[in-house]
């Protein structure tokens, strides 16, 4: 019962603004909402770059993710806004992949498209950073972080999810909890998981 | 959960967070600048979505005043429209015309004033003048010459 509560909660707080709220969308001071898109714009990049491993698709998720907010969830309180983002940045995500799936099975069935792709699997080679001689791709080139980026693709969503949320946008368990749409116990499991498999995956790198 | 706590698993954490604020750090021009577009692009459709929001708002809002407005304007011009060709002349002319026909004195009254008020019945008061002064001319002339006789 408790479970279900938090679950009407979790959906209630994601329902679109109503027309009375609409009145304080126009009156919210942009500049406010421009300066909170432009605080997590980077770190939700690499977020959805992670799971996508695609730099167009991550780009699309982001814009899209922010039309959403903007649109829909500009009038709420301004400490509700980054679950709510990335909420619906792991929707993008999400709606990104299973669109993949379905162009991979369709392409896949017709005759011309000759199944060198395959699937919509990540070529590692198409996925590694520019080798533009530039410190800050120098830094993306490293070895360490290509593995990371791997070890955290290989997640389940959930606590990929979790990992990044915590650990790269600093996020505490209960905003992640209102991100993820879960308990805030669920959270700690799914983070605690990933941390193991993380350790275990990445050890040989930490050492 | 007690591993969260553990050192390797704090230095772990830490590492990890490390490595990937500073892919964060460098990310490319090319994709810093992709980004602010990207921030602008929606700030903007979501400001033009907002304003046809407002406008249909705005429609709806006074949608039923102007129809009011246009029902309360036709029907006044309806009505003045039947009410025009009756009220002038019903009321003056229809009405003194009614009086004159109830009252014959009246009505030879009216014509005698209109005949005065005519240029041409100037001449026709003289002319009667004339003949008042002649019937009694000839009154006293018959009467003058009756005792005469």
């Amino acid at each position: 019962m408790n479970a279900f509560a938090t679950l009407l909660v979790d959906t209630a707080s994601l329902l679109p603004l109503r027309n009375s709220d609409l009145q304080e969308l126009t009156q919210h001071d942009t500049g406010s909402m421009e300066r909170f898109l432009a605080g997590v714009e980077r770190k939700a990049f690499r977020i959805a770059q992670i799971a996508l491993r695609h730099e167009d698709d991550a780009l699309d998720a982001v814009q899209d993710a922010m039309l959403r907010l903007v649109r829909s969830y500009a009038g709420r309180p301004p400490e509700e806004w980054k679950p709510l983002f990335y909420r619906i940045l792991e929707n993008c995500v999400r709606d990104m992949q299973r669109r993949r799936t379905v162009r991979g099975r369709v392409m896949s069935w017709l005759p011309w498209s000759g199944g060198e792709d395959g699937d919509e699997a990540p070529d590692p080679m198409e996925q590694a950073p520019d080798p533009a001689p530039t410190p800050a791709v120098q830094a993306q080139t490293d070895e360490t972080m290509l593995a990371l980026e791997n070890a955290l693709a290989a997640l389940p969503a959930r606590q990929r999810q979790a990992f990044v949320l915590r650990n790269l946008e600093g996020m505490d368990v209960a905003a992640t909890a209102r991100a993820m749409g879960c308990s805030e116990g669920s959270v700690k499991t799914h983070y605690f998981r990933a941390l193991q498999t993380l350790r275990a995956n990445l050890g040989e790198f930490w050492s | 959960m007690n591993a969260e706590s553990d050192p390797a698993t704090v230095e772990f954490e830490r590492r990890t967070r490390e490595l990937l604020e500073r892919s964060v750090d460098g990310l490319p021009a090319q994709i810093r600048s992709r980004l602010t577009r990207a921030r602008h692009a929606a700030l903007e459709q979501a400001a033009g979505a907002r304003a046809s929001r407002n406008v249909a708002a705005g429609w709806r809002r006074w949608l039923p005043a102007g129809a009011m407005s246009a029902a309360v304007l036709a029907v006044l011009l309806i009505a003045g429209q039947h009410r025009t060709p009756v009220l002038p002349q019903a009321s003056v002319s229809g009405g003194d015309d009614l009086e004159l026909l109830a009252d014959r004195d009246a009505l030879a009254l009216a014509q005698d004033q209109e005949q005065i008020l005519d240029g041409q019945s100037a001449q026709d008061q003289d002319a009667d003048y004339d003949f008042y002064n002649w019937a009694v001319s000839t009154a006293r002339d018959e009467g003058n010459g009756q005792v005469g006789s």
